[in-house]
């Protein structure tokens, strides 16, 4: 069986043909800001491939079609859903962790106690999780009113993001100190799960949401929002208008983190540069 | 059919009533706080109330009790970041109607809205 849909899986990757995938584009485009360059092909296929074995479908014109007759828009998520990447892990650029940690230290320091923090392309946790775990660590000891916000535009990876539970090569860069202190350990079928404590669980909301189309439905105003690693799936607009949204909702002095391979340079946006991926309101 | 919708950030009213239009909800007030929401309610009947908790003023909570101080019975929706469910019991006793956590998601306010006006008749 497995051997058989892989078979039929490499057969689409070749059989997509450039109408159609330019119509998927158009819609993904349209639906979620990202953009899918040409020669793609071959990645859409594979993803798309995914889910149309999850309906039994095998042309892609009929789940195309499903697509667009689907009025009640499920299953266009469910395409971004197999579309949107996620490349994430446990305090993925620790250096950023470090930042928060001064910061946090900083704002302590002037009297702080309710701090709002946003990651914006959550995946399926690590992101929200590492930053729930240094900003527990940062506040040892003092009474805060602390939130974090994450949001991801698949559902699938927000629910990975609510269960909170890893095998044990995602949470290895976690530090074997804070692995035990922020994770219950028990053995699931394929080896030892890592479920997050309720500590760190309560410490974070997630929601739904689409970074292509703002005005987002909130007001911040956030101390830190994490960015990483989606920007470069925008276009220069869809780039712009949401460097514009995450600047209003910041308090000024608060902070953007983007992916360490990103630049706001010429983006023209009102940040400014504290050091590399790290930009200040 | 006419709403209040009482938010301090202009963006947030902006977007509310944006959700409402699509529910064919047009007749909308505004208010950015909870005191100009008590005296808006004071002046005006409305049948349906969106509001943010957390604002400079009176927090909309307080504005909930107030407002149901008053007699008024129409739908009430906590519109907030206020997430936790120690909260959404708070606000429910305060006499909030409904519950909506932000950022929410468009379809998603306007099928809560559509459901609470057809329970409670007011369409």
């Amino acid at each position: 069986m497995e051997e058989s849909a892989k078979q039929t899986l490499e057969e689409w990757v070749i059989t997509m043909d450039a109408r159609t995938f330019n119509k998927f584009r158009e819609i993904i485009y349209e639906k979620s800001g990202i953009t899918l360059g040409p020669g793609k092909e071959a990645l859409v296929s594979a993803r798309v491939g995914k889910r149309m074995r999850a309906l039994k479908m095998n042309d892609h014109k009929e789940y195309l079609n499903r697509v667009i007759q689907d009025s009640t828009g499920e299953e266009i998520v469910q395409l971004l859903d197999v579309i949107s990447t996620n490349v994430t892990s446990f305090f993925r650029e620790d250096a950023h962790f470090h930042f928060i940690t001064e910061q946090i230290r900083k704002w302590l320091a002037n009297g702080q106690r309710r701090f709002r923090f946003w990651s914006a392309a959550s995946s399926t946790g690590e992101e929200p999780y590492s930053l729930a775990i240094t900003l527990s660590e940062a506040f040892n000891g003092y009474t805060v009113d602390i939130k974090i916000l994450a949001t991801d535009i698949s559902t699938r990876v927000l629910q990975k993001c609510r269960e909170g539970c890893y095998g044990a090569d995602k949470v290895k860069p976690v530090p074997k100190g804070l692995q035990e202190r922020y994770f219950t350990r028990a053995q699931g079928k394929d080896g030892p799960l890592y479920t997050v404590k309720p500590i760190l669980r309560e410490m974070v909301v997630f929601q739904r949401l689409n970074l292509s189309t703002p005005p987002f439905p909130m007001k911040g105003p956030f101390d830190i929002v994490l960015c990483r690693n989606v920007m470069i799936y925008f276009d220069d607009t869809i780039r712009k208008n949401l460097l514009a949204e995450i600047y209003r909702l910041l308090k000024p002095g608060g902070n953007l983190i983007v992916g360490h391979a990103e630049s706001l340079t010429g983006m023209l946006s009102k940040f400014q540069s504290v050091r590399p991926s790290v930009y200040v309101k | 059919m006419r709403a209040l919708v009482v938010d301090d950030s202009a963006v947030m009213r902006k977007v509310l009533i944006g959700a409402l239009a699509r529910a064919n909800i047009v007749d909308v007030d505004q208010a950015s706080d909870g005191v100009e929401a008590v005296a808006a309610t004071k002046q005006q009947d409305y049948q349906l109330v969106l509001m943010d908790w957390n604002m400079p003023n009176m927090l909309g909570i307080d504005a909930v009790r107030e407002i149901r101080a008053q007699g008024k019975t129409m739908p009430i929706v906590m519109v907030t970041t206020e997430a936790e469910k120690s909260r959404v019991i708070d606000a429910l006793k305060a006499g909030a109607s409904n519950y909506i956590i932000k950022p929410f998601e468009p379809a998603t306010i306007v099928t809560k809205i559509q459901e609470l006006l057809a329970k409670t008749g007011a369409t």
